[in-house]
């Protein structure tokens, strides 16, 4: 613990900077935190990612996972604003293949209705690197994911005159990540985990008359688990913008209940999860998020719900 | 019949304010503008309707008025029939101010589909006919009869006072009129949807933010939206909300950016 105090302290100065380089950065295919346990976390998720929802955050942190795992999530954002009508909706396929890699498949849809929608449909593997390096206690591992992006904007009287929409509404890409995760002392640092990301690594052109390049994200994360806690924090940058988030988790009975809370500065966010062995090789469960922006008055806030299998 | 008044009144009128509430006289077979009024604020003034005519009520501005038209001295004239109507023949109650969408040829009062009765009127009703009108709405107002013979029917001549209520400064606009037409910025300057122009003027506040609920951009008493945040640099292409805020004012809504 003291060891973890000393990164904090020694940290802190960087994350101040981060905080204050802070900037609204949203724009298309940016990461709109897809499950209720990510939710809960604030985002921060890069060096945690240990279950099916990671494949889309940093698929080489699933490669432990011992169980196949699905999970089927939907999402209603800033709910209480009139006519706005923003949901998620994600699946999540993680399929381990031996014990040091795992495949995963998923599709995500962000969607504005009567507007604009995004699907993202990905394949992704991670590989440990550990039976290369017996002697290296640690972990390390490495991901790559490939995306279809398509976006799909709803033509109207006013875009079909538009030139930008000459070519019509909808424009397709594929976007390569690559992503690393480790326990790089697992003997003086149990807890420690490394994870790092870089979305959209290729920039594919995503503009539908101009040339509109998806800019690469990276994303740095540093997780830290103590006892039944665990601390993520990750840092984001994308176009020269740093976007940071948090997050804290705490598991109960054995981790059949959490409870989370988390920030990404722009919002706050709490969530629990219920989980529940229904056979030997059968568990289900639940996860619920509730994400309240700081600034946007009289919303109710986001809403994320996660409904889980593992078999 | 009584052929008196034209245009007695004009009160507190500017014919250089452009969301003036106008009140028009024309004449249902044509013939064009027969006698008006300007209204840019709370006040009243008196026209003529004279036999098939009818009443053009346009309030091109922002905001929604209510207005309330008296009657007095009235008649009635058919001029279809060569004979004097009586009111035995054609009963009170289906004599009624009417709201219709003139075709521009000819008024046709046995069209069901142009006629819309408001409610029946009568010689010893004092109570006013009220209207509300939604900004950028126009109404048509008749006062006759939905005769069973070829149209024009009966007719209605009256003295009519047309009182504005509270003017421009009435009611709130109306939500749907306050968002901007354009749901998709493409702020390219080419002219063609590079700004989201909300419908409010005056003393309020747009914010523009996104999906996360991080504020982009701050607009002060500027009504349009250049898809810019407040660092000057055009927004990523997506998804934002914006929420405008004026006195008794709530407003929000979805804008998408695209390129």
């Amino acid at each position: 613990m003291k060891n973890l105090m000393k990164i904090i302290i020694k940290l802190l100065p960087s994350f101040a900077t981060v905080l204050a380089l802070t900037a609204g950065a949203q724009g298309a295919f940016v990461d709109p935190t897809w499950s209720a346990r990510v939710a809960g976390l604030g985002g921060a998720y890069t060096a945690l990612s240990d279950d099916a929802a990671g494949i889309f955050y940093n698929p080489a942190g699933g490669v432990g996972m011992m169980r196949k795992e699905i999970l089927l999530s939907y999402s209603k954002l800033l709910t209480g604003l009139e006519t706005v009508n923003i949901s998620l909706g994600q699946v999540a396929y993680a399929h381990p293949i031996g014990k040091h890699s795992v495949l995963g498949i998923g599709w995500g849809r962000f969607q504005a209705v009567d507007l604009y929608r995004e699907d993202t449909v990905l394949v992704s593997y991670a590989q440990s690197l550990k039976p290369l390096f017996a002697s290296y206690s640690g972990d390390l591992s490495l991901g790559i994911s490939a995306k279809f992006l398509t976006r799909s904007f709803t033509m109207t009287d006013r875009t079909s005159n538009d030139p930008v929409f000459s070519g019509g509404g909808r424009k397709s890409a594929a976007a390569i990540d690559l992503h690393v995760f480790s326990v790089p002392e697992p003997v003086l640092l149990p807890g420690l985990s490394l994870g790092l990301t870089a979305r959209s690594v290729n920039s594919p052109n995503i503009g539908l008359q101009a040339d509109e390049n998806l800019p690469m994200e990276i994303v740095g994360g540093i997780l830290y688990r103590w006892n039944n806690f665990a601390f993520p924090i990750d840092v984001a940058s994308r176009k020269g913008k740093l976007n940071p988030s948090f997050g804290a988790e705490m598991n109960l009975m054995n981790g059949a209940m959490s409870f989370r809370m988390g920030s990404d500065i722009n919002q706050i966010s709490t969530g629990l999860g219920i989980s529940h062995d229904l056979t030997q090789n059968f568990k289900i469960a639940f996860e619920y998020a509730f994400l309240m922006p700081l600034t946007v008055e009289g919303t109710t806030g986001s809403h994320r719900a996660t409904f889980g299998i593992k078999f | 019949m009584k052929k008196i008044m034209c245009l007695s009144m004009f009160l507190g009128f500017s014919l250089t304010n452009a969301y003036a509430l106008t009140v028009e006289i024309y004449n249902i077979a044509g013939g064009g503008l027969s006698s008006q009024i300007n209204f840019d604020a709370a006040t009243d003034g008196t026209l003529y309707l004279g036999a098939n005519q009818y009443i053009k009520i346009d309030n091109p501005g922002l905001v929604q008025r209510e207005v309330r038209i008296y009657t007095s001295n009235s008649s009635w004239e058919d001029p279809v029939s060569p004979n004097p109507v009586s009111l035995e023949t054609y009963p009170l109650h289906s004599i009624g101010f009417a709201s219709f969408q003139p075709n521009g040829v000819e008024f046709n009062s046995a069209s069901e589909s142009q006629w819309q009765r408001i409610r029946d009127i009568n010689e010893t009703q004092t109570a006013p006919l009220g209207l509300t009108l939604k900004p950028n709405e126009v109404r048509y107002v008749y006062f006759g009869t939905k005769t069973p013979f070829a149209a024009p029917g009966l007719s209605y001549q009256t003295n009519i006072l047309v009182e504005v209520i509270d003017g421009a400064s009435l009611a709130a606009p109306q939500d749907q009129a306050i968002r901007p037409p354009q749901t998709v910025v493409t702020p390219n300057g080419d002219g063609i949807n590079d700004l989201a122009v909300f419908g409010i003027t005056g003393s309020f506040e747009i914010k523009i933010f996104n999906i996360k609920g991080k504020t982009v951009r701050t607009l002060e008493n500027n009504n349009a939206w250049d898809g810019r945040n407040d660092d000057g640099d055009l927004v990523e292409s997506g998804i934002y909300a914006y929420k405008v805020k004026a006195s008794g004012v709530k407003v929000s809504g979805m804008i998408a950016v695209a390129r």
